[in-house]
């Protein structure tokens, strides 16, 4: 008996040792967590991939012990660069200049130069895709310059700039400028679905500037950036905001300029056939129970000449109509006399203009969609979910730059949003 | 070993959560990919007729449950089709719990290797499960149906991904609503069947049930769980990857845990967690396999109380699941052993038995009237 003890006794070590999972084991001094990444193009032709990793140095964001004084200020961090001639060998020879082992685990930012960007960024998001170890919730940036040089800033409140662009996304859905953030995962499904947008990022007087985005094609491949008009318009398309503060002339008084936050609450799209010469609806419509509803001017650009959805010639466009229903929160009236809680006539002026003025961000989202011939608002693919007989008789790619897409926006708004109903001036 | 004394007592209720034990092992990680290349955007419809023919599996073993009570699967095979048609059904069924039982533990040390532990040799890790149910069969039904009890809860990190998903996916994806035309549909329907195999376990854990409660109502719930689970889990992945990226993720659930973020979570990565937990899960799946292989080799060569049988079927276990082979060719030997193996398995040969059953029934002869 106490020799079956005995071995059962070894058996059970031998179990705790074997398989306890420490064959992976390595001590946090011999790991180096990278935080953000960077693709630039090297000068080199044989190895035209440049990478850049941003490591954070733990002793140098360790807090000062009370009561003793801070000394000089030291870098939070390491920027270390390699290059190769893929994605992954830039990645892999990281390990010539670090002395520790990169975990890739941690990675919240990837940020990418308009230049490598502009060849395509799919060996980058394969790379991604592909390996189990990466994180592959980082977020996707793109920039006009360097991508080493935005690593290498020091921004402001984070010691990182990879957690300072992570921070900077937390914001887009109430300060659309910058985009919804993309994972690579996302990036992946959005160009599948007829392109993606990408937030931008610049390095401005030592500052980063976090706005506007960068627009890929299908392929993967940078094609232009968005202005911030755009971008919001872009996020009034897709979806993606929870209110944006904006300007427009008092619908009284157009001397005036008066800002309001938007807070959309049901939004809805409708997209229809519309004959060119007519495209969508105009003037206002009747208010709805409760608040006031404008339908937005038709677009101006009825007529223009393309190759229209019958693909016969001008004679078809494609009208999207938003619906929105939300807040308008007058946030300044500048001396516009209008009494929105009083007056449902007030909300309804309201709400025709601010329902103008996302209209004009919207168009603005569409006509560079289509200057640049990708669809990344996704018209094609809720025309393909929508009128799927349409859609498959139809060459989108070829045929979205040039047809006639008109856009209206109406606005309900149920409340002016806040409790005051009395303007500053007299 | 304590195999069928007076202890080794379980509540009908135990039925349902040992089927759902049986049942969930490593489906949730790799069945969506193959329902969703056979019915598109109907993948989550499929699961529903597919669903109710599962629960036709259970009510069929409840039906020979009844009609012999107390006897498991290979004495009502030996009574129904005479001693030797039984013996070699009695094998047929060692072979394949032992398969299955090699197959998880295959999948689950690739996913460990591919995931979690990079360097952990796969057989230390196949080493650690063999022997940790190894220890769990020996002691009998009872705590089996216990731990599968007790682990229930670690299909909430299934519903952890699965809930947060619904609201990030984009719900257009599911159109066109349903599969692409009936061929479809009905393939659907079947791959999903085929990803639900050991309903059987219901058979073997008959003579163990103290007859108190329902076993079918219990099965029907717990097939009903994993129902509902399986519809929302394939909407989530469709609403979020499309038919394509569903596609293309050999293990898209395994995906979704890592682009997912939970509110309250922001940051936090919960792929690690779900693939722990849905090992878990798929532990309590392996034990159940083993234990219904340890039992029918006992019945099979009358070991009466010897411990042969257990750590027989572990060894076989071990040698199955370290078996060095590659994640590609496994899947696809998964996949068509599932194809053909689980339908007769889980339906056919019960289906058999019970016509069997009703044929000596009409003859009146002995047992099962």
């Amino acid at each position: 008996m106490k020799v079956q003890r005995a071995v059962r006794f070894a058996a059970l070590v031998l179990l705790l040792l074997a398989a306890a999972g420490c064959w992976d084991y390595a001590d946090i001094e011999n790991r180096a967590p990278i935080l953000g990444l960077g693709f630039d193009r090297s000068s080199d032709p044989e190895m035209p991939v440049l990478v850049s990793a941003e490591v954070p140095i733990a002793s140098a964001v360790a807090p000062t012990p009370v009561g003793q004084a801070g000394s000089e200020r030291r870098s939070p961090k390491w920027i270390f660069e390699s290059t190769g001639a893929t994605v992954s060998e830039a990645i892999d020879m990281l390990n010539k200049t670090m002395a520790r082992a990169p975990v890739h685990r941690h990675i919240a930012a990837l940020v990418v130069s308009r230049e490598i960007a502009a060849q395509g960024i799919e060996p980058l998001v394969d790379y991604f895709l592909r390996n189990s170890q990466v994180n592959i919730r980082a977020e996707l940036w793109v920039t006009d310059g360097k991508a080493r040089d935005v690593l290498m800033a020091d921004p402001p409140f984070q010691p990182f700039v990879s957690f300072g662009l992570e921070a900077a996304l937390l914001k887009s859905e109430t300060f659309p400028a910058v985009p919804r953030g993309v994972t690579i995962e996302h990036f992946n499904r959005k160009i599948g679905e007829g392109g993606a947008i990408v937030p931008r990022v610049e390095l401005g007087e030592g500052e980063l500037i976090t706005s506007g985005a960068g627009v890929f094609s299908p392929e993967a491949r940078f094609v232009g950036f968005l202005n911030e008009q755009q971008t919001v318009g872009a996020a009034w398309f897709l979806g993606s905001l929870k209110s944006a503060e904006t300007t427009f002339p008092c619908p009284v008084d157009e001397e005036r300029i008066v800002g309001v936050t938007l807070r959309p609450g049901v939004r809805r799209k409708r997209f229809e056939e519309a004959g060119a010469a007519a495209p969508g609806a105009s003037g206002p419509r009747t208010a709805g129970p409760g608040g006031a509803s404008l339908e937005g001017a038709s677009s101006d650009r009825k007529g223009v000449d393309g190759p229209g959805l019958d693909g016969a010639g001008a004679g078809v466009g494609l009208s999207v109509l938003m619906e929105i229903a939300g807040t308008v929160e007058v946030s300044n009236l500048s001396g516009c006399r209008l009494f929105p809680w009083k007056n449902a006539e007030d909300r309804r002026l309201l709400a025709e203009a601010a329902a103008r003025a996302v209209k004009l961000d919207a168009e603005a989202a569409v006509r560079r969609a289509q200057e640049l011939g990708v669809d990344f608002l996704g018209i094609g693919l809720q025309l393909s979910r929508r009128k799927p007989g349409l859609w498959k008789a139809l060459d989108w790619p070829e045929i979205f730059p040039k047809v006639p897409i008109d856009v209206s926006v109406r606005m309900t708004v149920g409340d002016p949003g806040s409790i005051h109903d009395v303007p500053v001036s007299k | 070993m304590p195999f069928r004394n007076d202890n080794d007592r379980i509540p009908s209720a135990a039925a349902g959560v040992l089927l759902v034990t049986s049942i969930a092992e490593l489906n949730f990680v790799l069945g969506p990919r193959l329902t969703v290349e056979v019915a598109g955007t109907g993948a989550w419809i499929v699961v529903i007729p597919a669903a109710a023919l599962v629960a036709l599996s259970a009510w069929i073993a409840v039906w020979l449950i009844r009609a012999f009570p107390k006897r498991d699967l290979l004495e009502i095979a030996t009574l129904t089709l005479g001693r030797p048609l039984g013996v070699l059904l009695g094998g047929a069924y060692v072979v394949y719990w032992l398969l299955r039982a090699g197959q998880m533990i295959q999948v689950q040390t690739h996913v460990f290797r591919l995931t979690l532990l990079e360097e952990t040799p796969r057989a230390a890790v196949a080493a650690y499960i063999v022997l940790l149910s190894a220890y769990l069969v020996a002691h009998g039904i009872e705590p089996l149906a216990r731990t599968a009890l007790l682990i229930a809860p670690a299909h909430l990190p299934l519903v952890a991904i699965t809930v947060p998903a619904l609201f990030t996916g984009d719900f257009g994806r599911l159109i066109p609503i349903g599969p692409p035309d009936l061929n479809a549909a009905l393939r659907g329907v079947w791959s999903v069947f085929c990803n639900a195999p050991g309903v059987e376990v219901l058979l073997m854990i008959a003579p163990f049930l103290s007859g108190r409660g329902s076993a079918l109502r219990s099965s029907l719930y717990g097939i009903a769980f994993l129902a509902v689970l399986a519809v929302l889990l394939q909407i989530a992945l469709l609403a979020n990857f499309g038919v394509v990226n569903t596609k293309q993720f050999t293990m898209p659930t395994l995906e979704l845990s890592r682009v997912t973020k939970a509110p309250g979570f922001e940051g936090f990565r919960l792929d690690p967690v779900f693939v722990v937990m849905w090992f878990v899960v798929t532990f309590a799946s392996i034990a159940v396999a083993h234990y219904m292989a340890a039992t029918a080799v006992r019945s099979l060569f009358r070991a009466g109380r010897s411990g042969l049988p257990v750590f027989g079927t572990a060894v076989a276990m071990l040698i199955l699941g370290a078996y060095p082979i590659g994640l590609p060719q496994l899947f696809e030997w998964v996949e068509a052993f599932r194809l053909y193996g689980v339908p007769v398995m889980s339906m056919g040969i019960p289906l058999a038995l019970m016509l069997a059953a009703l044929a000596r029934r009409a003859r009146g002869a002995g047992e099962g009237r």
